[in-house]
């Protein structure tokens, strides 16, 4: 059937070395992602965390080269995907590329779907421009639906979006992303416009289709909770660069960052109530005119002197644990 | 009690026709809701899409007129409240809503934004009114400088005080708000809680907070309540609620809230989806989901009852 | 060749050294348009002191005469006489004071009935808004030039006239475009919010709505005129508009255009004058419109 198994190769599925993008504006340059490296192995799913305007986006953008010109340019850094250098691609390869091999699903499911197009043709598609079998294409969307557990789906494939809840729509926009079996799904805050219990379905989806057929996922988000649920690893961003990556579990016994500290301090947590909640004073950097040495040094409790005027290299403190701070690093 | 709700229902007609109408049908948005709220408390509305929440909040801000039932704010009775009534009621009951980035005019600026009340109200004269804009400024944690610029030229939690320091500018005794929060980074909604919890202290506020986010309802609220598709399946006092929920929708609603541990990975706690309000279940309006449904729940819609002081079910079981 | 003429005219530069160097998301300024539209308002402004001659004043013993570079011209006339011996520059430079005058008067009397009407319809909606919208279908399907002629049979047929005819005419389109921003904006929060703090429906609609309204109108109005000028002067043309001796471009149009064959240059400079007129409101308008477009602003 459809579920081929793609863990035929070893090795990296995304490797992405010092990518800097940045945004050429009137105010000037916005140095929207300023040197982030990190792979994804097959099979994973990463986390990558961070808040609003920490280039989280921007990074995903990035590597499907969808980054919005004229303003935004990856100025450098290497993107190799399966081993291949996605810059040096055309135009018309990464076309090939996308919804093939390589999928992003966004956040709001209700505007990311043609609202005069029935889900089937939309869905076709995706199928259309890269068909490689010879199963009809009806029969192939039904099977599509039925994996990401839309109820009857020879019925609701005649349905136009506006007749789908906003679970059931980022169930048939993921179903669009994995369609042709992708090696990496990019998921851009999935569930942040869905309700608590769809939420919890949706992730249990992806953790599924992760599994079954070896599909990588990034999540991107600023909800630890939900990293917490379904990704392997975590990659925490903060002004446009990575301040801390860990698997999933070192990184919430011993998170090391002071801003990975704050963050987790942050997430509220049902039944444990303190009389204030904790937040982290003052606001992110401007990303125009970035400080000197770590971004977070003036919001940082720990901050020491040479915070201010170095930036901290990237530093392995434990396996597959790495931190970008001067608390660890200094020698 | 400063704010008693009673039997209150909210059916929309579906209407088929341009000129000469008819409808077809009711969307019950919401349905014989009942609750009661003290001065200076707060009341957390907690439920998915649909379950009629919003729709509570414009009823009791007087955007939308109830189908059936009777609001009592401040004493008064504002269900059929209109023309100067209504006018002179606005005083009392504030709102704050909660897109940031939408629900201040973008062509004013704050310090219009915020004296706007003031002056639709007749409180005095301009100078009164700029001498309350930079209180309030100072109040919500903003500065003085900040009444002079225009909403995009501010964050997403600045915004949010903005429109903090709107609703209080003409004091009044209830400020209703709409997801507050929901369009903030984590970060900034717990300055944006903490800040309104000091307020409430500060000016024995009484609160109506609506979110679908359990957590931030949890820090703020002293009872909570429970709506599922117009219905208020359960209501109970803060502690009570998380302590032991009742009704089988609360449970799974808040074993579905993701947990920051990955040692604790939970399974999926509630399948389905919320009915559509057209076309509710017949009997319990949960039943299709629920757990643990029996005969009488799928033929009779279940009463209110109390199970211990202040906590409310609506539940056969 | 001419692509990359008519993007240098819109003020899009092609060429990849500038795209390389200048990467930032900058407007161009349409420098063609606006300086039309600035010759345009010299001419409006400062006709007394441009203009060489009178307009009005003809020496028959001059008519008809060319411009200063064909045989038979002279430098006191640059671009010769009509059949009056009037010289042709000085109606000119007075045409264009004719031509702003009555199509900003005829967009400023549409656009404010339309913005009412249509901010009314837009706000109420419901029935009224019904009603209003299937008025304003009747009328666009009513032809301008009927009411013109009997307007023109009337009151006898002038610039008040034409002024007169565009306002009832022409508010439908404007409305239509506001009622449509009106629907969407009504939805917002801080409409909501506006009623929760007690403003009046009168307030919400032009202290709330009608700013946010602003930006459109000004790139309509703007792009407006340029059509108007030129409806107005085929109006002229026609004879339902300006009368003689007044000097509007339509007329210099209506009284050449049979002295065309051998006195080509009382139709040519007047249809050139016209065209770049509306060039001048029409590039700027564009100008404007990419100006003020949420999505060139970034963060």
């Amino acid at each position: 059937m459809m579920m081929e198994q793609t863990n035929g190769q070893p090795g990296k599925v995304l490797e992405v070395n010092d990518l800097r993008t940045f945004f050429y504006t009137k105010k000037g340059v916005v140095k929207a992602v300023d040197g982030v490296s990190f792979d994804v192995d097959r099979g994973e799913i990463v986390g990558l965390v961070g808040e609003s305007g920490c280039g989280k986006s921007i990074t995903s953008l990035s590597i499907m080269r969808l980054v919005p010109q004229p303003a935004g340019r990856i100025v450098s850094g290497r993107i190799l995907f399966n081993g291949e250098d996605l810059q040096l691609k055309s135009e018309e390869d990464m076309r090939r590329l996308r919804g093939d091999r390589l999928s992003m699903i966004l956040q709001d499911p209700m505007v990311s779907m043609n609202q005069i197009l029935t889900v089937g043709y939309q869905l076709g598609e995706v199928f259309r421009y890269h068909d490689k079998t010879g199963n009809t294409l009806r029969e192939k969307c039904i099977r599509i639906l039925e994996k990401v557990k839309v109820p009857s789906p020879e019925r609701r494939i005649d349905d136009y979006p506006f007749q789908f809840s906003g679970g059931m729509c980022q169930r048939v926009l993921i179903s669009m992303g994995i369609a042709n079996n992708p090696d990496l799904l990019i998921a851009d805050e999935p569930t942040t416009a869905l309700d608590v219990t769809i939420r919890a379905q949706i992730l249990h989806l992806m953790r599924e289709i992760c599994k079954e057929s070896g599909t990588s996922i990034i999540l991107i988000t600023h909800d630890l909770a939900t990293v917490a649920q379904i990704c392997t690893r975590v990659i925490v961003m903060y002004a446009g660069r990575i301040v801390e990556q860990a698997p999933v579990k070192a990184f919430y016994k011993t998170p090391c960052h002071p801003y990975t500290v704050c963050l987790i301090k942050s997430v509220p947590v049902l039944g444990r109530r303190t009389e204030r909640l904790f937040s982290i004073g003052g606001t992110p950097p401007n990303l125009l005119h970035p400080p000197q040495g770590c971004r977070f040094e003036p919001r940082c409790s720990q901050a020491l002197e040479i915070c201010r005027s170095q930036y901290p290299p990237e530093k392995e403190i434990a396996a597959g644990h790495r931190v970008s701070c001067w608390l660890y690093g200094q020698d | 009690m400063i704010i008693s709700v009673n039997h209150l229902k909210k059916h929309f007609p579906v209407i088929r026709g341009k000129i000469f109408s008819r409808s077809v049908g009711y969307i019950k948005a919401v349905d014989d809701i009942s609750f009661f709220l003290k001065r200076g408390e707060t009341l957390g509305l907690v439920g998915e899409s649909g379950c009629g929440k919003s729709t509570t909040a414009n009823m009791l801000l007087g955007l939308e007129r109830p189908t059936s039932g009777d609001i009592r704010i401040g004493g008064r009775d504002i269900t059929r409240i209109s023309g100067r009534d209504l006018f002179d009621f606005r005083r009392n009951v504030q709102a704050v809503f909660q897109d940031p980035f939408r629900s201040l005019n973008p062509r004013k600026k704050v310090k219009q934004i915020i004296s706007e009340p003031l002056m639709v109200h007749h409180v005095g004269s301009k100078a009164d009114r700029m001498r309350r804009v930079l209180e309030l400024l100072d109040l919500v944690g903003l500065e003085a400088h900040h009444a002079g610029l225009f909403p995009h030229e501010f964050s997403g939690g600045q915004r949010q005080r903005v429109a903090i320091a709107r609703a209080l500018s003409i004091n009044p005794e209830v400020i209703i708000l709409d997801e507050p929060v929901s369009a903030l980074d984590v970060s900034i909604q717990a300055q944006i809680l903490n800040l309104l919890i000091d307020l409430q202290k500060e000016m024995n506020l009484t609160y109506l907070i609506i979110s679908h986010d359990l957590a931030v309802v949890e820090h703020v609220s002293n009872h909570i309540g429970v709506m599922y598709l117009g219905h208020l399946v359960e209501l109970a006092p803060r502690d009570e609620l998380y302590a032991n929920p009742v009704h089988p929708y609360t449970r799974g609603l808040l074993d579905s809230v993701p947990v920051a541990d990955p040692e604790n990975i939970k399974a999926v706690a509630l399948e389905g989806e919320v009915p559509s309000p057209l076309n509710p279940p017949s009997g319990c309006t949960f039943h299709p989901r629920c757990p643990v449904c029996g005969p009488k729940c799928r033929t009779h819609a279940p009463m209110m009852r109390e199970v211990s002081t202040g906590h409310f079910v609506s539940c056969h079981h | 060749m001419f692509i990359r003429l008519w993007s240098l005219l819109r003020g899009k530069t092609k060429n990849k050294k500038q795209t390389d160097q200048a990467w930032a998301g900058r407007i161009k300024m349409p420098y063609f348009g606006l300086a039309c539209l600035a010759l345009f308002f010299l001419m409006v402004l400062f006709a007394e002191f441009l203009a060489p001659l009178d307009p009005l004043q003809g020496d028959l013993l001059k008519a008809s005469l060319p411009p200063f570079w064909m045989d038979g011209g002279s430098w006191h006339n640059i671009l010769g006489t009509d059949m009056l011996g009037r010289d042709v520059l000085s109606r000119l430079i007075y045409g264009a004071r004719s031509s702003l005058i009555i199509s900003v008067g005829c967009v400023a009397f549409y656009a404010t009935i339309g913005v009412i009407i249509g901010l009314i319809s837009g706000y109420v909606g419901g029935r009224i808004d019904m009603i209003i919208m299937r008025i304003a279908d009747l009328w666009l399907s009513v032809p301008g030039i009927i009411l013109l002629f009997v307007l023109a049979s009337i009151n006898g047929p002038s610039a008040r006239t034409l002024i007169l005819t565009f306002g009832i005419m022409g508010w439908p389109y404007t409305a239509r475009i506001v009622r449509g921003e009106t629907l969407s904006l009504k939805q917002r929060d801080f409409v909501k919010l506006a009623k929760v703090a007690g403003c009046s429906n009168l307030r919400i609609m032009f202290s709330h709505i009608l700013p946010n309204i602003v930006n459109t109108l000004i790139i309509l109005v703007t792009i407006d005129i340029g059509g108007i000028i030129v409806y107005t002067a085929t109006m002229s043309f026609l004879g339902l508009g300006t009368q003689p001796p007044s000097c509007d471009w339509g007329l210099m149009l209506a009284e050449g255009k049979q002295y065309i064959t051998y006195a080509w240059w009382l139709v040519t400079f007047p249809g050139i004058a016209i065209v770049i007129a509306v060039l001048g409101f029409n590039l700027t308008g564009d100008w404007i419109r990419e100006l003020l477009d949420p999505k060139q602003k970034l963060q």
